[in-house]
This record gives structure tokens, sequence and C-alpha cells, in this order.
């Protein structure tokens, strides 16, 4: 426990994430303002008393619209990164159990989504399959799915080689209860970690899709999309473009850095050669 | 060696086709009728069907897969729906925005994070260092399009040096097309740089940890032959597979860069073109970016497999059991 508050990376992320998550709570709950409600007698009011953060070019309250932006990026980033360790884990414990031919092959098709960049895939998706947050969420879990496919069979396969499987399988263990019950629990710590790692990620390329109009449509609040609808109007009201972006830099500054910190606590090993 | 050789170029040519395989597939689900699109909605059902059979959209998938991948290895991208020229030449026109970009954020990148790099790990656990280490952490949380939007922010809305967007043609003002890619190349390369700093630190690290570095110490070189000479060019090499392995995710960086500042390149044209459902636009720049980047990783495979022959032999594989 000590440990853990003498790590900076923990501390600081934790916060960070935290801070994140207890917003975007609070916003499903309580904002300012109605965060789509239009008022164009409001537009464009530089931040103050009444408009913390200003508003919108609908008059619509920045400080809500952000607090509700950060539910769209949660939700997108868990949804997808869960799709991701999913089906990443299963297929990735699967080709460490088989070995052989279809290890292989699992292994081959990881290799090819893994080198294609996400963000033109996702674009690729998203605009095959009509833009919106569903899609968006596939889009990104997609690409996910390697990235753990590929940690969990590279971390079972030392762990099938430990002495404690042979003897689960000595007292008449079934390969899926040694699985279930033995090897994914001893490689929990990588993917948690990685998980957080992914998350940021996950957040970004929402993010970048929002941008673009392909993410979550209007009217609901996501930063990407706010940053898109900002730029159109920099020259009268430059805060637009600072909150939103603001926002995405802070969640993903947060996820990262606990992703750094969960390493150092869970893996000490790892960091020391990383030193 | 030619079994590595000979299984690697196995594995090269079935990524491709499989890579080939799902762009074709997953463009094919677009809903929108391409012969629709391009006779609009006055046409008649007879010119439609004429139209579709004269595109191969009456054929089953796999004949039209064929026709399409056989018309690529001679070259032939097909024709634009929306521009009516050939794809080849519209590429080759958009690759003049979009690789002077990419290198010169790779040169962005390259100037910025090698000697920040370098002070951190020479000045390790110093306020410097840690300096470094906070730019890398913000650089990596900061998406590149911010970073662009708060470019244009302060250099074209606040300065007035740069305009906001757009791109002047090599042909008419050679400095002025340099000019309109200056930002956009900085806010990508300031996202990459945060990446190739903190790397370069803990390669030089590694690199300065090393008992030839002791030696070369031991000689009485001077500090700057060792940290230079001896531990940057051993540091270099994996920065500059990391700089080669990148140039993927740059070019998808540059799609939404280019359209940050509004730049004709091959990021904005493959967007436009999925909007305007030109599917064979959509197709042959999909395809040229993954083919390559699996070109580059095979690049990669292969000259680690030449340098490190523990590669080319499979050793490490005993771990499989």
């Amino acid at each position: 426990m000590r440990r853990a508050f003498r790590n900076m990376n923990l501390v600081v992320g934790g916060i960070l994430v935290m801070a994140i998550v207890v917003t975007a709570f609070l916003s499903v709950f309580y904002t300012p303002h109605d965060p789509n409600r239009m008022n164009l007698s409001k537009r464009f009011q530089p931040p103050g008393p009444a408009n913390f953060l200003g508003t919108d070019q609908y008059g619509r309250d920045i400080l809500s619209r952000v607090m509700k932006g950060a539910v769209n990026s949660l939700v997108v980033g868990w949804v997808a990164v869960g799709i991701g360790m999913g089906f990443g884990i299963l297929l990735g414990s699967l080709a460490a159990y088989w070995m052989g031919w279809k290890d292989e092959g699992v292994m081959r098709l990881a290799d090819v989504l893994y080198g294609f960049p996400a963000v033109l895939s996702a674009i690729l998706i998203t605009s095959s399959f009509g833009p919106g947050i569903t899609n968006s969420m596939v889009a990104i879990g997609i690409f996910n799915i390697p990235i753990f496919a590929r940690l969990t069979r590279g971390a079972s396969l030392s762990v099938w080689q430990r002495d404690y499987v042979t003897s689960a399988r000595a007292v008449g263990q079934t390969n899926k209860a040694i699985i279930w019950h033995t090897i994914l629990p001893n490689i929990l710590s990588p993917l948690i970690v990685q998980g957080t790692v992914q998350l940021a990620i996950a957040i970004l390329a929402e993010a970048a899709l929002s941008y673009l109009g392909l993410g979550s449509q209007p009217p609901h609040a996501s930063w990407g999309r706010m940053l898109s609808e900002a730029q159109t109007f920099m020259e009268v009201s430059p805060w637009l473009a600072i909150f939103p972006g603001l926002g995405i830099a802070w969640a993903v500054l947060g996820f990262n850095l606990l992703g750094d910190g969960l390493r150092d606590l869970l893996d000490p090993k790892l960091t020391e050669a990383r030193r | 060696m030619f079994a590595f050789f000979g299984k690697r170029i196995l594995i090269l040519i079935a990524t491709l086709l499989l890579v080939s395989g799902m762009i074709f597939l997953v463009l094919k689900v677009i809903p929108g009728d391409p012969a629709q699109i391009i006779l609009g909605v006055q046409a008649t059902p007879e010119n439609l069907t004429e139209l579709r059979h004269k595109l191969g959209l009456d054929q089953p998938l796999t004949v039209q897969y064929w026709n399409w991948l056989s018309a690529l290895v001679r070259g032939d991208f097909g024709r634009s729906i929306t521009y009516d020229v050939p794809i080849s030449a519209l590429i080759v026109s958009r690759l003049t925005v979009t690789i002077p970009l990419a290198i010169l954020s790779i040169f962005f990148a390259v100037v910025l994070s090698v000697p920040l790099g370098i002070y951190a790990a020479t000045h390790r656990n110093q306020p410097g260092d840690y300096g470094v280490m906070v730019f890398s952490q913000i650089g990596l949380a900061i998406p590149a399009f911010w970073a662009g939007i708060l470019l244009i922010l302060f250099f074209a809305v606040h300065l007035q040096w740069f305009s906001a967007g757009g791109f002047k043609s090599w042909t008419e003002t050679p400095l002025g097309a340099l000019k309109s890619l200056l930002l956009p190349a900085l806010s990508l390369g300031l996202i990459r740089a945060a990446v190739l700093a903190r790397l370069t630190r803990s390669c030089m690290l590694e690199a300065l940890g090393e008992d030839y570095i002791r030696t070369a110490r031991s000689k009485g070189l001077a500090e700057t032959i060792v940290v230079y000479k001896h531990a940057l060019r051993n540091a270099l090499i994996p920065v500059v597979t990391i700089i080669g392995l990148q140039m993927g995710e740059l070019l998808a960086g540059a799609i939404v860069i280019e359209n940050v500042f509004n730049l004709p390149g091959l990021g904005r044209l493959v967007f436009l073109a999925i909007g305007q459902r030109d599917l064979p636009v959509v197709q042959g720049v999909s395809l040229l970016i993954a083919f390559f980047i699996v070109m580059v990783n095979f690049g990669v495979d292969v000259l680690y497999g030449v340098v490190d022959p523990r590669i080319r032999l499979g050793y490490g594989k005993e771990l499989r059991g």
C-alpha cells in the first residue's frame, strides 16, 4: 500500500481518472445548464459567472457539454476496449492452447489487423456501416482485438510451461478449467496494464472519429465534434477550441499515467528492466 | 537462408491477399449503387442495367474481386466516379502534398526529439530530464488534430503569420507550398516527437550502460565523443526502426490533419471519396496505404533476419514447447 502512494504516476493518474469518472457520473444527474438547449440570445458568450466556460454558436453551455462529452468518451472507450479484451483474450488463450497451424493462422490474422492503421480502418468501417456511436465503438474495438490476442498468447505460453499447470493436469482438470482458473488469473496484471493504456488510445481514436463527423451524432455532445464545430468560429470565440481539447488531453494523460503506474506496481521486474 | 526468405515471401503474399480481400469486402457493404450515383436520379432502368454491366457490377463478387486484383497488378486502379479521371493520376497528384507533409513532419519529430532524448539521458533524474518526460507525457495525450487547431489559433488567428488552411501548388510558389505545409507538419511532428523523445532517452540510457562505453571512457575519450559517437550511434538503431514502422500511422494521421488544414492530399481525397461514394478511389487509396505498411513491415522483418541470424534460424521458439 505504501508503495502505491510513493508511485507518482499511479497517484497523479488515479486522481486525473477519478476526476473524469466523477464528472461523467455527475453529469448524468446534474449539469449547470441543459447541454442541448439552444439560446440564440446568448450565443458566443465568453467564460463568465453565468456560463463558467462560455457558450457556443447556439448559445449552449460549454461546461455542461464538456461534462456530457466525458460520458461519451468513457463509454466509447470502455466498450471498445471491452470488445477488444473479450475477443482478444479468447483468441489468444485458444491460440496458446492449440499451437501448430491454428495458432499460426490466428496470429497471422492478428498481425494483419495490427499492422493496419486503426484510424483508417475505423474510417472505412464507420463510413460503410454508417456514422454513429455504436459503429465507432465496434470499429475501435475490432482494432483492439489483435493487441490483446498477442499479449494473451505470449503470456499464456510461458504459464502453460509452469509446474502448477502440470499438477493441475495431473489432478485431472479439464483444459477449459485450466485456462479459466489457472492461466488467466496468472496473466491478469499485464492485461490490466494494457487495458488502461488502450483506453487512452480508444479515447483519442473516438475524438478523431467524431472530429471527422463519424462518431456520435448531433446534438449529443462529444469532445471531437465540439472541436470541429469550434474551428469554424475560432476567430470570434477561441475558447470553444480550448476546453473540449483539454478534456481529451486530461482523460488520455490520466489513463496513460495510471497505466504506467499500474505497471510499476503490478510488474516491478518489467520496470527495472525498462530503466 | 532461402527457407527464411521463402517463408517471409509466402506470408507477404498471403497478407496482401487478405488485406485486399478485406478492403474489397468492407467497401462492398457501403450503401448506394455506384451506377445510380454516376447517372443521377433521372436515369432510366435500361441505362442503369447497361452501366452496371459495363462496370462489371452484375458479376459475382469473386469475379469482381479477381478483375479488380488483376487490373491492379497491371497498375490500373480504375477511374474515379466523381472526377472521371484515372485514379492512379489522382493518387500521384495528391501524393505531392502527402509525401512532403510526411517527410516534413518526420523532420520536425527527429529534430525535436533526438536532442531532447539525449539531454534527458545524460541528465538523468535532474530537473531537465523530468521536463522532457513531462513534455513527452503531454505530447502523448494531445490529439494531433487539436495540436493543429491550437497552432492555427496561435499562428494564423492571433499572430497572422500563416493562413488557417489551404494549399498553394508547388508549381505556382514552391515557398508558398512549403509554408502551407509547415503548421500541419508541425502538429503531426510534435506528437511523434513525444514518443521518440521517450524512446531516444531509454535507448541512450541502455547504450550508456554498456561495457564498450566504459571502455571508451577508460581510454580517456572526451565525454562528448563517448556520448555522440559511441552511445548515440547504437541508440539510434531502434529509434530509426520505430520511425520506419510509424510511417503507416503517419499516413493515417495525415487523413485527419489534412482535413484540419484543408490540404488536398491523399487523406482528404479518401475522406471526401467516402462521402461521395466514390468506391474505386476509396479502394485504391486504402490498398495503397495498406500495401505500403505491409511492405515496410516486410522490409524490417527481412533486414532483421539478415542482421541477426538468431531471428532467421528461429531461435527462441523453444519457449513454445
